[in-house]
């Protein structure tokens, strides 16, 4: 039966047949399609693939950050190709570009953009094509233990700029697929850390709105009960 | 433990159409309180249990700041029993079952239970947690999706803070029992109860030696007493004694049960029957002395019994490609290396094999091994991947199997395993170990630390 089971697997050929349907269609998910589950039994805020119209929002009740820094780690063997690594320069400091409409958001709810602090490279080839959110949690958990990235001040936001070829999961949801950036906080011994994933995409364009989004909407909504 | 070798595109291929849950992984926030492995974990008082609700465990303020791996006393430190009606469930990406519990005015709280397999072995927590999972198994099928149930339910656990999430059925102060050490299901329907085990169940010892096999208690429905062991049919010159000489109250625990043969002791083979009782309830086992003459030296005649030749020079092993190892992703029982078997989750064999011969003169020959299984399979009743042990002649004709184990024995940690060979005295024998895995999910059989102690 298992051998039956792998054949079938084999003959799909790519990863969107049978299987990939059937996962789409049995992912749990939060009543606001813009939150989803993550791994560990909590919610974050997604950046969906269209996500070129926001709805209004709504406060919660709960913090907003004063201010935010980005702190970028382009995080994954493939940005050590040249051309790949060119990109970066576009990422740096994602509010940095005047009009920009999520700066001005953050400015209506008087939020200051700090200019961004040094950016970290980890080229490290990692073990598995998938990388989920305690993956990236625990990666965080390392980099500050070994102190390779600053500690987290109030208004400090972790930017992870996945590298071609990882692909991103949030509980059941896919990078790419289902959202094109998220955001969630976990707490480790350092404090209390906000970050923003982004899984790589080929549009330069999409890849620096979606991590633009995705760092407002930290901002407005950094534990799940502020704007969104 | 997946290991890369050949078929990397089968490899790829399962890695992009698996579902992410299949390599099991473990949290990060505050992992060690949820598990047990804290700096403050032995202010946990796991010999008593305070009977709680939901509404009080809902009461206080969450700490601020709630301590990374740290408790927070008496809500963290202490055994909580809570009765209430399980209303959703959910296995989590870090392995965790996500159980919601109500009471009868609609409160409602989270309690989890953790994979043994992300617990560190040095928690407290680890049987009770393995006795909650398996006890949950038995009733449900833990999806990554949220199921719905209705059914009264009889939690233990430790409390703990976690960080308000969004989480599905959290308590406003954030307040969840994590971990979870037992549940029973309909509780005043179930009978309090516990089962006894011995482990080996086979033991040898020479006249005016001692040899020792641990004894070990699991509790259901409910049971919580002190278990007093005793051991009967001794033989003539033979004591036993248990360490400690009872398993405390809830009666969870393990025991060292110590035979000791004077030098006058009969010989032979004895079956002693271990006897257990508290809480009303007793349940006897049984394990097999056999007492050899004395006057011998007992002898270790395998090499490189480790396997700390390390992959370069195993000799006198003969193994197949690959096998022996010092990686951290099958650590050894002792020492640096180990022989790891299979784990590849593709058709493959791997053998072990020593060529000795047990002096014709020996009163007692045992062959013993440290075994660690782990795997990706998920049935519980079919054995897919195999570990035969085998007693062969010198020409590769079997004589005895041993033993055989397979993915339906998996368990953390290392575990014994103990045989009498004294029937092979004389002759000149391989021991042969062969594991055999099926063409997906992985199985590792991982042997160390084996011993052919020959009296004579």
């Amino acid at each position: 039966m298992k051998k039956f089971a792998l054949g079938i697997l084999l003959l799909c050929g790519t990863v969107t047949c049978v299987l990939s349907a059937q996962q789409q269609a049995s992912v749990d998910r939060p009543a606001d399609p813009n939150f989803a589950f993550d791994d560990d039994g909590g919610k974050a805020q997604i950046v969906p693939v269209d996500f070129s119209v926001a709805g209004p929002k709504t406060f919660h009740g709960g913090p907003v950050l004063a201010s935010a820094q980005q702190v970028s780690i382009f995080l994954g063997v493939g940005w050590g190709n040249t051309q790949v690594r060119d990109r970066e320069t576009s990422l740096l400091d994602v509010t940095a570009s005047a009009g920009n409409a999520q700066v001005t958001e953050l400015k209506q709810h008087s939020i200051k953009t700090m200019r961004a602090a040094p950016k970290l490279e980890d080229f490290s080839d990692l073990s598995q094509s998938k990388v989920n959110d305690l993956t990236i949690q625990q990666k965080l958990s390392d980099l500050l233990k070994s102190k390779a990235i600053p500690a987290p001040a109030a208004e400090t936001v972790y930017v992870i700029f996945l590298a071609p070829g990882i692909h991103s999961t949030l509980g059941g949801l896919q990078g790419g697929v289902d959202y094109v950036a998220y955001h969630n906080f976990v707490n480790l011994e350092a404090g209390e850390i906000h970050y923003v994933v982004v899984p790589f995409h080929e549009n330069a364009d999409t890849h620096s709105a979606a991590a633009t989004r995705a760092f407002a909407e930290t901002a407005l909504n950094p534990n799940g009960q502020g704007w969104f | 433990m997946q290991r890369l070798r050949g078929s990397r595109l089968l490899l790829a291929v399962l890695l992009l159409v698996v579902p992410t849950t299949l390599f099991a992984q473990c949290g990060v926030e505050r992992w060690s309180v949820k598990t047990g492995t804290d700096a403050d974990v032995g202010l946990v008082n796991l010999n008593s249990s305070t009977n709680t609700t939901i509404a009080a465990l809902r009461a206080p303020a969450a700490p601020n700041p709630i301590p990374a791996n740290n408790r927070v006393s008496p809500w963290e430190t202490t055994e909580w029993v809570l009765n209430a009606t399980l209303t959703q469930y959910k296995l989590e990406s870090d392995s965790d079952y996500h159980l919601v519990l109500q009471d009868a005015g609609g409160l409602t709280m989270i309690v989890e239970i953790p994979s043994p397999s992300c617990v560190g072995a040095g928690s407290p927590f680890l049987s009770g947690i393995t006795n909650a999972r398996n006890e949950f198994n038995a009733r449900f099928t833990a999806t990554t999706s949220f199921q719905t149930a209705n059914i009264p339910v009889q939690v233990k656990g430790v409390g703990m803070f976690d960080f308000l999430h969004g989480q599905t059925g959290v308590a406003p102060n954030g307040i969840e029992l994590h971990p979870v050490l037992d549940i029973i299901f309909n509780p005043g329907t179930q009978t309090p109860d516990f089962a006894l085990t011995a482990s080996p169940t086979t033991v040898s010892v020479a006249q005016g030696g001692t040899k020792t096999t641990t004894i070990s208690t699991t509790v259901s429905g409910g049971f919580n007493s002190a278990v007093s062991l005793s051991a009967s049919g001794l033989p003539s010159g033979v004591t036993a004694a248990f360490s400690p000489t009872s398993i405390a109250a809830p009666g969870s625990g393990s025991s060292t049960l110590t035979f000791t043969a004077n030098s006058t002791a009969a010989v032979g083979t004895s079956t002693i029957t271990i006897n257990a009782s508290g809480g009303g309830v007793s349940h006897s086992t049984t394990v097999s002395l056999t007492v050899s003459t004395s006057g011998g030296t007992t002898t270790q005649i395998l090499g490189n019994p480790g396997f700390e030749n390390g992959s370069t020079s195993p000799a006198p092993w003969t193994v197949t490609s690959g096998v022996i190892n010092n990686s951290t992703s099958e650590p050894p029982h002792a020492g640096s290396w180990d022989a790891w078997m299979d784990g590849y989750g593709t058709t493959h064999t791997d053998t072990v094999l020593q060529q000795v011969t047990i002096p014709a003169a020996a009163t007692a020959a045992t062959l013993t091994f440290f075994l660690h299984i782990d795997t990706a399979e998920t049935s519980t009743t079919t054995a897919f991947d195999t570990l035969t042990v085998q007693v062969r002649n010198s020409s590769g004709t079997v004589l005895s199997t041993l033993a055989t184990f397979s993915n339906l024995n998996h368990a953390t940690g290392y575990s014994q395993k103990s045989f009498n060979l004294l029937s092979f005295k004389g002759q000149t024998i391989q021991i042969f170990f062969k594991g055999v895995e099926d063409s997906t999910l992985q199985t590792s059989f991982v042997l160390d630390d084996v011993n052919l102690n020959v009296t004579q």
